[in-house]
């Protein structure tokens, strides 16, 4: 009885801890250089938030270090002359700022040092520590453009330096004004009337130091330097690991989710106080609405919680499938999610189709058929940057592609494996693969310009988007088929245990390609990562000579048509029906390949199992003889549109 | 009743292949015609490529997306076309109908088989009365092609010019509807109002404010060419029909049904075979039965009219 009783309530232990947690592993699974603890009350009256922060950050320089450096994202939002506004004119995504109310702001009312070991006492004001305020102390820095306009980014200078290793805490009141959605964050009027809030970076957020031998500062440097960029139109985020223990207070009919899990929650005078937790990530962001329906689901450890609008509650099954389909792709080919929670929020307008650790937003449509399966494969990308992103964490203002290319990468392969041909759009022939989406996106939209390797906010001329998601999704779609699929999982595993929860560089990403692969790679990333150089093979023509004796002098003539140089198979097929493959480096411009004998080529096709997705054009990669000339198709084409335009006419006519 | 006039509209037809096949063959040329730059275009691209086969078996969005890369004026082309054959689509339309109304005409058809005024029966009829059954049926068809082409010959500036004015009632009636659209996007407001306003009721009423405007034309055309009224009293006439004849109703809604499903029969094939010749050649028979459909439609038309006028 006795050992029952004890087993019992181990097992109970055992299973609240595990309720609990909030990783896979009882210890830190990151080098946590911050923790947040946030005591915030959301005021719909205002569409503010203000609250009390804790914010403890340990000097991981050797050398000590003075200044501090912060992200107040939300002043992007603060008027026309910020950095964000001037860049996107006030369009995001295709949403814009309506006239109504499209001001966000945040402001720091008092930021003091305190003892790092007192406990956070939220209800007790700032203003009982006797310690220097340090608020005049703040200077508004633009490090990117000179926008004395834009304050996104604060310089402090502390009262003292922070020895290395040493942890400092600064108790912070703050005040964020939550814009109207027009770029992933603030508050939104549904259509129930209700209010919907989406908050994310929308807390004073310390920089990155990037110590000596971290990223691109070298080994040999004095110090680290602070890497702390504006907040651009087609920038995202940057910054180090820790701990956030939020809580967050909201009129009591609201339903909270938020990154990590749900520790309590208590009401007291029609507010309710949500607390979370998160370990080992390196944001945080929330949501409020009085409108969200409720689904969750388990797959192993993660409990997967996905908060829909009440108009899409016909959905809700396929936001939950998607999201553990992707679970289960990132599982078996990356690593896997240490996190124990994954909330799918519906969000509306800006909000929606956007990453933050452990919340994804997705956002559909009332009567979504489906045969559009946008809602799927935003999730799937939005989950990837759990990975590409939250565990990878890159740095999104200067390498983009290495979180959105990467994943974008991952998320075509998900979804042309799990639902086949026509994995974007399937409806009667037309199909629509997302590998080959995003193929076209890049293919015939100026390959030529804008490399993957540069500045989010350095791309010009709408090469962000291509160059950022549809080229690098190609370029590793290419880099798969050039050397298998086994070796790019081993790439893949490779690099997420050796930089998951840190900040990787393109040359860590190559670096690991090349040690795990034992070749050099520098041909490959040159070229379609760091460079701009377009593949475009095409058969020039077959000349076919008749020698004495029924012998055939057969020449084929391949182009090198751009700068782009990869190795190619050259498959020759004669008229016996025989074929030989020829292995081609693709370096020369023009190249012939002659044969003698007595058949004659008939046929030369340049890739033939469509391995180089970089080929921008594959219809010149083929030619025929002559003599097999072939009008089916365009036989086939003029039948079909016989009988459209009949049709047509038909339908036309009932019109007058 | 309505059945009666459906069904006589469909005896009329079979009587009068020639009908049929004139409509059939006209709207095959037409297609045929439009086709060209495609057969061009394609040609171009895919005959030395190797790929003929490729793209014959299956949609392939890369090599289609070079093809049209490739040929860049394939599309503005076929855009382009638009504007020569709509307005010829519309004299056809116009013109065509009233040599269908005129070829089924009973007092037409009559006259033809009545004897002349020296009491002799018109040779062409007459001198097949005592021959066999298919020199009857020659001498039929070569009639009723003829009656078409009087008929359209003598009627179709009128219907054409009643045609245009039928617009005017189809562009008050595509106004209203869309007035009805804006004010019901104002009360049915969110995702799913605007779903119901934009996806359903405004395509359901466009498509009938059309159908119901398309019926008073057909019958405002039968009394410009049957009941020989002017051009504005057919105007008017035709207004007024389907709101004093139910049969107007049924007929037009009957022969409608059927004309849908003759059109979508071939276009569902499209989708899972088109192309294939054994496909387009089904796909001719169910446009050829389209074809019927159009002039058993007029016929039963130009029935009800005609015994509502005795």
């Amino acid at each position: 009885m006795r050992s029952f009783l004890l087993l019992s309530f181990l097992l109970l232990w055992a299973d609240q801890a595990t309720a609990q947690s909030r990783t896979t592993s009882p210890h830190p699974l990151s080098d946590r250089i911050v923790s947040y603890t946030m005591d915030v009350t959301l005021r719909p009256e205002s569409n503010s938030i203000d609250g009390k922060q804790r914010l403890t950050w340990r000097n991981p320089d050797s050398v000590p270090v003075k200044e501090l450096q912060f992200h107040m994202y939300l002043n992007a939002f603060k008027n026309k002359e910020t950095t964000f506004m001037k860049e996107s004119g006030g369009v995001h995504r295709g949403a814009s700022a309506t006239v109504k109310d499209p001001w966000g702001s945040i402001q720091i009312s008092s930021m003091k040092m305190v003892n790092p070991t007192d406990d956070f006492r939220p209800e007790i004001p700032l203003g009982s520590n006797s310690a220097e305020d340090l608020v005049d102390r703040i200077t508004f820095i633009q490090p990117d453009d000179g926008n004395l306009a834009d304050e996104t980014v604060f310089s402090i200078q502390l009262p003292r330096e922070v020895a290395p290793g040493e942890t400092i805490a600064l108790e912070i009141l703050f005040e964020s004004r939550l814009p109207e959605i027009v770029a992933r964050t603030g508050w939104k009027t549904a259509d129930t009337g209700n209010p919907f809030y989406f908050v994310g970076q929308w807390f004073p957020k310390i920089a990155v130091l990037e110590v000596p031998g971290q990223r691109y500062i070298p080994e040999d440097a004095e110090k680290g330097v602070w890497n702390a960029h504006q907040f651009h139109v087609n920038s995202e985020f940057y910054a180090d690991f820790g701990k956030y223990d939020v809580t967050m207070r909201v009129p009591e009919s609201y339903v909270v989710g938020a990154s990590g899990v749900q520790m309590e929650t208590s009401t007291e005078n029609g507010m309710k106080a949500v607390r979370f937790e998160a370990d080992d990530v390196h944001d945080f962001a929330w949501t409020a609405s009085p409108d969200y329906l409720e689904f969750n689901q388990q797959w192993r450890h993660v409990n997967v919680r996905a908060l829909i609008q009440p108009a899409h509650k016909g959905q809700a099954q396929r936001h939950l499938d998607a999201a553990i389909t992707a679970l289960e792709k990132y599982d078996a080919w990356v690593g896997e999610y240490p996190y124990t929670s994954l909330t799918v929020v519906d969000a509306i307008g800006g909000s929606n189709g956007m990453e933050y650790p452990t919340l994804i937003t997705a956002g559909t449509n009332y009567g979504l058929p489906t045969w559009s399966r946008f809602l799927e494969l935003v999730i799937i990308h939005e989950f990837g940057h759990q990975y590409f992103y939250g565990l990878l964490a890159s740095n999104e203002f200067e390498e983009a592609w290495l979180d959105e290319g990467m994943n974008s990468y991952i998320e075509s392969r998900i979804m042309d494996e799990t639902y086949g041909p026509g994995a974007a759009i399937s409806l009667g022939p037309f199909k629509l693969g997302d590998i080959e989406l995003q193929r076209l996106s890049y293919a015939k939209q100026r390959p030529s310009s804008g490399a993957l390797v540069t500045n989010s906010w350095e791309h010009v001329g709408g090469d962000y988007g291509k160059s950022t998601y549809s080229k690098p999704a190609t370029v590793m779609n290419t880099l798969e088929r050039y050397w298998g699929w086994d070796m790019q999982q081993r790439f893949l595993k490779a690099y997420y245990e050796r930089w998951r929860f840190k900040h990787p560089t393109t040359r860590d990403l190559q670096s690991i390609a090349e040690e795990v692969s034992g070749t050099d790679l520098e041909w490959f990333f040159s070229q379609f990562v760091y460079g701009t150089a377009v593949v475009d093979y095409s058969v020039d023509s077959i000349l076919i000579t008749d020698k004495e004796d029924d012998q055939f002098v057969s020449r084929v003539r391949v182009h090198r048509e751009q700068d782009g140089v990869f190795p190619t198979t050259l498959r020759l097929r004669f008229d016996d029906g025989t074929t030989e493959d020829v292995l081609w480096d693709g370096a020369e411009r023009w190249k012939d390949f002659r044969r003698e004998g007595t058949h004659k080529i008939v046929e030369a096709y340049l890739d033939p199992d469509f391995n180089n997705l970089l080929d921008v054009n594959r219809l010149n990669n083929r030619k025929v003889a002559a003599s097999e000339s072939d009008n089916s198709f365009a036989r086939l084409a003029q039948r079909r549109a016989i009988m459209i335009y009949q049709t047509l006419f038909y339908v036309l006519s009932g019109l007058f | 009743m309505s059945l009666y006039y459906i069904k006589s509209g469909f005896q009329s037809a079979k009587a009068r292949p020639t009908l049929t096949v004139i409509m059939y063959v006209s709207n095959l040329i037409m297609g045929i015609l439009l086709s060209i730059p495609v057969l061009a275009a394609f040609s171009k691209a895919t005959a030395e490529s190797g790929y003929a086969n490729d793209l014959s078996q299956g949609f392939d969005i890369t090599l289609w997306a070079d093809i049209l890369e490739n040929s860049p004026s394939f599309l503005p082309t076929l855009i382009a076309q638009l504007f020569w054959v709509l307005p010829v689509l519309f004299v056809w339309k116009m013109a065509s109908s009233a040599g269908l109304i005129h070829a089924q005409m009973k007092e037409i058809e009559d006259q033809d088989a009545a004897p002349d005024q020296d009491g002799t029966p018109d040779e062409s009829e007459a001198s097949a009365a005592g021959a066999d059954e298919r020199s009857q049926r020659l001498a039929r068809n070569r009639n009723t092609t003829r009656r078409f082409w009087v008929g359209l010959g003598s009627n179709a500036l009128k219907s054409t010019a009643l045609g245009f004015l039928y617009l005017v009632p189809t562009v008050i009636a595509i106004l209203i509807v869309s007035v009805i659209g804006l004010v019901l996007a104002q009360v049915a407001v969110g995702e799913v109002g605007t779903f119901w306003v934009q996806a359903v009721f405004l395509p359901l009423a466009l498509f009938m404010c059309v159908a119901f405007i398309d019926m008073m034309h057909d019958f405002g055309r039968v009394e410009l060419v049957a009941g020989r009224k002017g051009i504005m009293d057919s105007w008017f006439a035709g207004l007024k029909w389907p709101f004093h004849s139910g049969n107007a109703n049924s007929i037009y809604i009957g022969w409608m049904v059927l004309g849908i499903v003759f059109l979508f029969i071939p276009f569902m094939l499209d989708l899972s075979s088109g192309g294939l010749f054994i496909a387009f050649v089904f796909q001719q028979l169910f446009l050829a039965a389209r074809a019927f459909i159009t002039v058993g439609w007029l016929g039963s038309e130009v029935k009800l009219v005609e015994d509502t006028l005795e």
